[in-house]
């Protein structure tokens, strides 16, 4: 196992998200603008001192000499850098993967005995890395202090650096840092020089060389963006990505392009192509989110620079304990968000509960749970993949450019459709499907007026789903791991269901991070995909005949699953079941379950039609008590996966689960309904003794409104 | 750089600076590798224990 994840390692394929554990190889020479000393020829190491000396000779008119061995002293200074980075990030990614194992030996019960023996083994290298840093950084100071003795270089005093980075790895070097003389008397040409030569190299020094007051004042004024916390964690150089905005300059080398690109949004106003933009909410969700950031690193920053600026070496040693237990707080705080634990914990939570609830299921929950946990933590397939290939994927994506949103459609088996005058296609209810329509010719079209693959009216097309969302930009605002929350916890409420459909999907925790099967898709050859193949799946003695196995029962509960999470995945079904001659195969929709905040009305549902005004079956609704009674979990997982409020998506689940449990039958599926972000404001209410008094309410942001009702508000319960 | 005396020196530093880098380098990704190694062996090793458990169970439903 471990050779293959070695080789899965090396491959790199794009597929696999690096974020949780960086590449460090890749890390380095991107953001540290540091030589490697193995990838390098020595010859390379001088060119670029004589390179730099040049530029020194030219620049500051020195010597030929003393320019050259200033230029040698920055390239060694780099290296220690650089080593401390690499080191640093070494110990950081040691710890990750030893908190993810101590975590799971726990959980599976083991000893503490047997837990600690683990932690140990699995923080020796952390250890050793201090140990070889430290033997790296005496190297250097020999090196430093030989490039030091040099007469030239003593003499002119040319370079010594005002802050030596020892807090990025918290190994001291044993050297003091230069003492900078104060004097009163007028500044000569030579001190003018040297003066002008440290304020470039401390704009040039890493986040934690910088004076932490600066820092401080940047967070506070807003010049530094938040994200730039990479920096402050793991002392990554600043500067060398930056692009201009309007008025000033922004570092955004923690930003990835989407980000950068949101950013820029944010300062100027969105793009005018966004269509009818919530007004107001997004952002300031957004930029509540900025604030609390702002806050935490603004406090952190100013305790420290409180601490230095005390200027001794209890206060130093105090700041860099200060800095490493901030660093230790946040990290603790992201991995409480981690998804992949928390999804963990809620899970087998609800097992446990299913298992002592309904006994006959225990096996089954085992089985899941079994599932679940090689998913997360071994080299296995995502449920998505298995679920997709399974059921059979008949996507009608073209395209990046459609899986991106210009023209999402997919053909379902539910009937003639039907067209108003205009030619609008209208679901039973008579509400205009948006974005398809019948031309003049009789063809059915997008709102483009291109013909949309495979439909035409009559007998052939029965149905169509269709997505009208087509704005990439808005995919900005949704956390990247929204995509993994709305499908782990579309698994987890067919658990809670016990349905016997809709497996769930998991999280996993691969050794390169996170990866779910859309980026697998996209990828094409890696080895998820190849795990997906049906034959594969067979060998590994799971279910691939899934589109022929399924029951009454099982398109029953699908549908009811569809309802339930109308709300949370923008009721889109994913799959929708098209009978084929006898058989049933199931199409996959794209349902942008990653942006929960998206129109409500991009799809009509076979499912929907097919069970409406239908009894619900006595097994269902059997079921469907057991859910209710779960109901409070539900909301448990919801409120600790989801990133926006939720009380309103449980609204949903609580209104259908009550009413299908009341009439015990499918109502039409109603559409134009809620989306999932509010704002919320003071309003007038009258309370229970008659008084006029003020409440918050919840006032519904439609970002594609419904067409045929205004937007309404309703009271927070 | 002039060959000879300082410049020399100079290379003599920096040459035997890159090799220390190269050193701790190569130190570094031996590292990362134990700490893969060690922590894939770990879950490997649960990952048996957890599979040999179910196993038992299961067997102790059918048969026990």
């Amino acid at each position: 196992m471990a050779d293959e994840l070695q080789q899965q390692n090396n491959e790199q394929s794009p597929a696999y998200d690096t974020q949780p554990v960086p590449n460090l190889k890749e890390r380095g020479s991107k953001h540290l603008n540091v030589p490697r000393g193995s990838q390098e020829s020595t010859s390379g190491w001088l060119d670029r001192v004589e390179a730099r000396a040049k530029e020194l000779m030219e620049k500051e008119k020195l010597p030929q000499e003393n320019a050259e061995w200033q230029a040698g002293m920055e390239e060694v200074v780099r290296l220690e850098q650089s080593g401390d980075a690499r080191a640093a990030e070494l110990e950081r990614q040691v710890y990750e993967r030893a908190g993810y194992a101590v975590e799971a030996v726990q959980k599976a019960g083991e000893p503490e005995a047997v837990v600690e023996q683990a932690k140990e083994r699995l923080e020796v290298p952390a250890e050793k890395a201090r140990g070889i840093l430290g033997w790296f950084k005496e190297k250097i100071s020999g090196f430093r202090k030989e490039l030091s003795a040099q007469p030239l270089l003593k003499a002119e005093a040319r370079y010594e650096p005002t802050i030596v980075p020892d807090s990025a790895a918290g190994v001291s070097s044993g050297e003091q840092p230069a003492q900078q003389e104060v004097t009163p008397q007028p500044e000569s040409e030579a001190e003018r020089k040297q003066r002008e030569y440290r304020e470039a190299k401390i704009a040039n020094q890493t986040f934690l060389e910088r004076p932490l007051s600066e820092i401080y004042n940047e967070l506070r004024n807003g010049t530094r963006h938040p994200r730039s916390k990479e920096s402050f964690l793991h002392g990554v150089s600043l500067g060398d990505a930056s692009f201009e905005s309007e008025d000033e300059k922004f570092s955004t080398v923690a930003l990835s392009e989407a980000e950068a690109d949101f950013y820029i949004q944010l300062r100027n106003g969105f793009a005018q192509k966004i269509p009818e933009m919530p007004e107001g909410a997004i952002l300031e969700l957004q930029r509540a989110a900025i604030q609390l950031e702002n806050d935490f690193y603004g406090e952190a920053a100013a305790t420290i620079a409180a601490l230095l600026e005390q200027e001794d070496v209890q206060a130093i040693k105090k700041a860099v304990r200060a800095l490493e237990q901030s660093r230790d707080y946040l990290e603790g705080r992201e991995k409480e968000r981690d998804l992949v634990h928390v999804t963990e914990k809620l899970s087998n939570e609800l097992y446990d509960k299913i298992g002592v609830e309904s006994p006959e299921r225990r096996e089954a929950i085992e089985q899941r749970r079994r599932e679940e946990f090689l998913m997360r933590y071994g080299e296995t397939r995502s449920w998505r993949a298995i679920k997709m290939v399974g059921e059979g994927q008949k996507s009608v994506f073209k395209s990046e450019e459609e899986m991106l949103g210009d023209m999402k459609a997919c053909v379902v088996e539910i009937g003639p459709p039907k067209f108003d005058e205009g030619g609008n296609l209208i679901d039973p209810e008579g509400n205009i499907v948006l974005g398809i329509k019948k031309n003049e010719a009789g063809v059915i079209v997008d709102e483009q007026g291109r013909v949309i693959p495979g439909f035409t009216e009559g007998e052939t097309i029965q149905a169509i789903a269709k997505s009208t969302f087509s704005d990439f930009q808005f995919r900005s605002l949704i956390p990247p791991d929204a995509t993994d929350a709305n499908e782990w916890l579309a698994g987890y409420e067919a658990t809670a269901l016990e349905s016997d459909v809709v497996p769930p999907t998991i999280l996993r925790q691969t050794k390169n991070g996170r990866m779910s099967f859309q980026k697998a898709v996209q990828a094409g050859k890696n080895r998820l995909a190849i795990a997906a193949h049906p034959a594969t799946l067979e060998k590994q003695g799971l279910r691939v005949d899934f589109e022929n196995a399924l029951t009454q029962q099982n398109k029953e509960e699908i549908a009811l699953l569809q309802r339930l999470q109308l709300a949370s995945d923008a009721g889109a079904p994913n799959i929708v079941l098209v009978p084929e001659g006898e058989k049933m195969t199931a199409y996959a929709i794209d349902n942008g379950l990653s942006n929960p905040a998206k129109a409500r009305e991009i799809f009509m549902s076979a499912m929907f039609y097919e069970r409406s005004k239908q009894d619900v079956s006595p097994e269902t609704l059997a079921k469907l008590e057991r859910y209710q009674k779960r109901l409070p979990d539900v909301a448990n997982a919801l409120q600790s996966v989801l990133r926006y409020d939720t009380s309103h998506v449980m609204a949903e689940r609580r209104n259908v689960t009550e009413n299908l449990l009341e009439k015990k039958r499918f109502e039409h599926y109603k559409w134009g309904t809620r989306l999932s972000l509010r704002d919320s404001v003071e309003s007038e209410v009258v309370n229970d003794k008659g008084e006029k008094t003020t409440k918050k309410v919840s006032r519904l942001i439609q970002a594609y409104p419904d067409r045929t009702k205004p937007a309404g508000e309703t009271v927070i319960t | 750089m002039e060959p000879g005396g300082n410049a020399d020196k100079l290379r003599d530093i920096l040459k035997r600076a890159e090799d220390a880098y190269a050193e701790f380098e190569r130190q570094m990704r031996d590292l990362d590798q134990e700490s893969r190694r060690v922590f894939e062996g770990e879950l490997a090793d649960l990952d048996r224990k957890r599979i040999d458990m179910l196993r038992k169970k299961i067997a102790a439903q059918r048969y026990g």
